[in-house]
């Protein structure tokens, strides 16, 4: 077993190396292989996963030692336990369907391999991330999948986008990314100082051993969440996740969706133990969570590109598993990560064969009446966004509400208030695309949109069964597979409420659901809408949502523009034109040089017969000092 | 007095007034014998010494080879005569007597005559003996194939600096200043 | 038995004398002869030391010194050929290029 699970993240790792160097001459055969790695990591997973359904005993073990420095050390170990198989099924499983996805998507891009490569290196990297059992190696992974987005972000680097290039986007990723870091290592420092140790294991056994003053904890903890934040897109460091999706479609499917995104989630979960003696971080995180929930999806109301409103969507979906696991709903977190990830990335992937039909056209305002031209790709699409919304019997109806009932029953009204809300904008904005893509007239440019290829298509469908199937994992108490299943790792469920409790709090869950369809029915469908009124700007709020609350515009202004001021004027005219070159270099190093370089000088006389005589009299001095 | 210690005075003085012989001479060709005579001498006193190998390997390699390529060079330069040695006229000698007076000096105030001298006695080292001291000792084995390496760098060298160069490169290179010669000496 | 002192005593006397050559001549391959003498003062001692300690290992260093000197003396002199082609003479102090 120990050889299969170090194969995971080895297998798609390989497929980068050879990606990387002979991808080119292998063409085709380049996509095929990175397919075939991440899918034999795939069945590896299921390996593991039955391994752990049979026996819960967490699986670890160290490959090798990575830094062993004085007292510190970090080694590159492993930890296969409940929570990690979940996770791997999901990089593994949707990551293949990705991939495979990919083949047809990318299909005639001149630089097809190195897509491949990168997105191997990706799925290497995210998989060493969730199998990592200490703090250091999950942040190489961390710090390794931000990269991996960079590089994919921008992979069509020479295209423009949003007036600058998909290389600022890319930027922006990676800083606002840094960030986040910064605080997730500060974090780090203050968990080794204290336990003297960076594996779960270790800090888990500290944490009940009670050596973390609350205080102290509260701290690591929300430092902790500032990465989160930044990996994860939440407040306040979401902002470079819509920016992301000048990136290929697979790419916003993969990994702003389904993987990286999922990280602080994960991450979270993954510290249950140092989050459970915090309960001041866990309402931040709850807070958080319910604000960018709502926060995003009222962006994703006003947006016309089909990928940006999936954009927004994401961001609002990560802080409903941030509510999850704010509220200690460890367990209900992870089930909406990993049903997110199926009906998101069938939504980005849908989204990405009507933009293939129809030549790349992101504007919805130039799509519509697709319903029938691109039949699979509609119901499909419909499927996933039905899920999205919440609608009962998909897979997101069941997870979105084991959530919002766990905050319910931690007795945080407030949040769930706020949740049920977002819930029903994000009923409105999910339709409000639908009906403008897929319904009305075709306002689209091109003739005949060709469908998806089978390379295409097949994921679609996989991946709109998997959004309907994946959630009666969880059907509040009648199967409680996924919450049993991980119930040795994060605990079981934090309250049970009273049956027509929950069943209340569904049903208003879906009246809201509901109003936001017909709502977005009424705007959308009955009244005959234009492509100029969709892309008209609205005035009022509207002007104002759509313009994204005018958050980038704000940060520009307070953080960016300043920065770039001091740098140019302070440090780089004062410091280092005056005081370094005027002064240091000219003025000292000259008065030095016509000091005592002159005198010097006169040593130099190239003649061999000086030097060896200068050799013997250091000797003799030396001899002396010795003698 | 055995006969070893009176060879070895012998020698030893042998090599000493050879090697004085070899400054003072004036005629490069004659510092060239005379200092064949020390390296002969020495090897006599490796012999002495219970060194037979090194002993021919000085013969062979010493004088046989390196100052056979000595004396090629200065026929081929055609040096001819050389000024005397006018030792006495250059800063140098004092400053240097001075010095090593001075080391003497100290050597003498700090020298330990409790530390044992005395020869261990072993028998004269074969061929063998010293064969297989280096090809089994690890340290040695390794600077045997480093010194290899360096041969060949040596004669790599020599053949580079010594090409024939065509008369463009000739003319181009520097012939240099020619600047006031310094304070008279051999 | 030829006494150690003594054989260190030699060695230090043809070391100074190929010391003093070295630094008093100007004609570079007289200078390298007396180099040559030095190392052979070195090799002398060496040998000296080797037998004082029983130890065969410093005949062995001394099959070193003697091929590293080889090829020192090949390089030095393919050196000063060089130069002589160019320069016309070999005394060190007109070859001063490399002065300030």
């Amino acid at each position: 077993m120990r050889t299969a699970i170090t194969l995971i993240p080895l297998l798609p790792l390989a497929g980068f190396l050879v990606n990387v160097l002979v991808g080119k001459r292998l063409r085709a055969m380049s996509a095929w292989l990175a397919v075939a790695a991440v899918t034999a990591s795939f069945a590896l997973s299921v390996a593991a996963f039955l391994r752990l359904a049979a026996d819960p005993t967490p699986i670890t073990f160290s490959l090798y030692d990575w830094i062993p420095v004085g007292h510190f050390s970090a080694p590159m170990g492993i930890l296969v336990d409940r929570l990690t198989t979940v996770m791997l099924l999901v990089v593994t499983g949707v990551g293949s369907i990705i991939h495979l996805y990919s083949v047809g998507y990318m299909h005639g891009d001149p630089r097809y391999s190195r897509f491949f490569a990168y997105m191997n290196l990706f799925a290497a990297l995210m998989l060493v991330l969730v199998m990592a059992d200490n703090y250091l190696v999950m942040f190489l992974g961390w710090e390794g999948v931000g990269l991996c987005s960079y590089l994919l972000i921008g992979f069509w680097f020479e295209r423009p986008f949003n007036g600058g290039t998909t290389n600022d986007a890319a930027r922006k990723a990676f800083v606002v990314n840094r960030i986040g870091d910064f605080g997730f290592l500060v974090g780090l420092f203050l968990l080794w100082t204290t336990t003297g140790s960076l594996g779960f294991a270790q800090v888990q056994r500290a944490a009940g051993a009670g050596i973390f003053s609350t205080t102290l904890v509260t701290a690591i903890t929300i430092l902790l969440f500032v990465g989160a934040t930044g990996k994860s897109a939440q407040i306040p460091l979401y902002v470079w996740l819509p920016d992301a999706m000048a990136g290929p479609t697979p790419v916003s499917a993969l990994i702003h969706a389904a993987t990286m995104v999922t990280a602080g989630v994960y991450m979270v979960a993954r510290s249950h133990f140092l989050y459970d003696l915090a309960p001041i971080s866990q309402s931040v995180v709850l807070w958080i969570g319910a604000a960018t929930a709502i926060f995003a999806a009222t962006m994703g109301t006003a947006q016309n590109d089909i990928k940006k409103i999936l954009a927004y969507s994401t961001i609002s979906q990560l802080g409903y598993m941030f509510m999850g696991v704010g509220c200690g709903a460890y367990a209900a977190g992870i089930f909406h990560l990993v049903t997110h990830a199926f009906f998101k990335a069938l939504l980005f992937l849908g989204a990405g064969a009507a933009m293939h039909a129809l030549h790349d056209e992101l504007d919805i305002s130039n799509m519509g009446g697709l319903r029938k031209r691109l039949p699979l790709v509609f119901w499909t699409f419909l499927i996933g966004g039905l899920a999205l919304s919440g609608f009962p019997f998909t897979a997101g109806f069941f997870s979105k509400d084991e959530i919002l009932a766990q905050v319910f029953a931690t007795g945080r009204i407030e949040a769930w208030a706020v949740g049920v809300a977002a819930a029903g904008i994000t009923a409105f904005y999910t339709f409000r695309l639908i009906f403008l893509a897929f319904f009305g007239e075709y306002r689209g440019g091109v003739e005949h949109p060709h469908r998806p290829g089978p390379t295409m298509a097949a994921p679609l469908v996989v991946l709109a069964a998997l959004s309907i199937l994946g959630g009666y994992l969880q059907v509040p108490r009648v199967v409680n597979a996924f919450s049993g299943y991980l119930a040795p790792v994060v605990g079981g469920e934090q309250a049970t409420l009273a049956l027509n409790v929950e069943a209340a709090l569904m049903l208003g869950t879906f009246v809201l659901v509901l109003v936001g369809i017909a709502g977005a029915w009424l705007l959308y469908v009955r009244r005959p809408v234009t492509a100029e009124a969709i892309a008209a700007e609205p005035g009022g709020l509207m002007g104002v949502i759509r313009h994204k609350w005018y958050v980038d515009e704000i940060y520009a202004a307070v953080i960016v523009d300043p920065i770039r001021w001091t740098s140019r004027t302070v440090l780089w005219r004062v410091v280092d034109d005056w005081v370094i070159h005027g002064f240091l270099v000219q003025f000292v190093g000259g008065l030095l040089w016509k000091s005592v370089g002159f005198v010097v000088s006169f040593w130099q006389t190239g003649r061999i017969g000086t030097y060896a005589f200068g050799m013997v009299l250091g000797v003799l001095m030396l001899l002396w000092l010795l003698v | 007095m055995t006969l070893t210690l009176a060879l070895f005075y012998l020698m030893g003085a042998v090599a000493v007034a050879c090697g004085i012989a070899m400054l003072l001479s004036r005629n490069p060709v004659y510092s060239a014998i005379y200092l064949i005579g020390t390296l002969l001498s020495i090897a006599g006193i490796f012999m002495l010494l219970d060194a037979p190998l090194l002993a021919a390997l000085q013969v062979l390699v010493y004088t046989g080879a390196i100052m056979v390529l000595y004396l090629f060079v200065i026929m081929l330069l055609n040096l001819g005569r050389i000024p005397g040695f006018r030792w006495w006229a250059n800063w140098r000698t004092y400053a240097g007597a001075i010095l090593a007076g001075l080391v003497g000096f100290m050597a003498l105030r700090r020298a330990r005559p409790q530390v044992i001298w005395a020869p261990t006695g072993f028998s004269p080292a074969s061929v063998q003996d010293i064969a297989r001291l280096m090809f089994t000792n690890p340290t040695l084995l390794f600077l045997v194939e480093a010194i290899s390496v360096l041969l060949l760098m040596a004669v790599v060298g020599a053949i580079y600096l010594g090409r024939r160069r065509d008369p463009d490169e000739e003319a181009a290179a520097p012939t240099g200043t020619d600047d006031q010669p310094s304070e008279g000496t051999a | 038995m030829i006494p150690t002192q003594h054989i260190i005593v030699l060695a230090m006397i043809l070391f100074a004398i190929g010391a003093t050559g070295m630094l008093l001549r100007r004609n570079a391959i007289l200078m390298l002869m007396s180099v040559e003498l030095m190392l052979n003062a070195a090799n002398v001692g060496i040998v000296g030391f080797a037998r004082m300690r029983g130890d065969l290992a410093g005949q062995v260093y001394v099959l070193f010194v003697m091929t590293v000197a080889a090829a020192e003396v090949a390089i030095g002199l393919a050196l000063f050929m060089a130069i002589f082609r160019t320069r016309r003479t070999v005394d060190t102090d007109r070859i001063d290029l490399l002065r300030w």
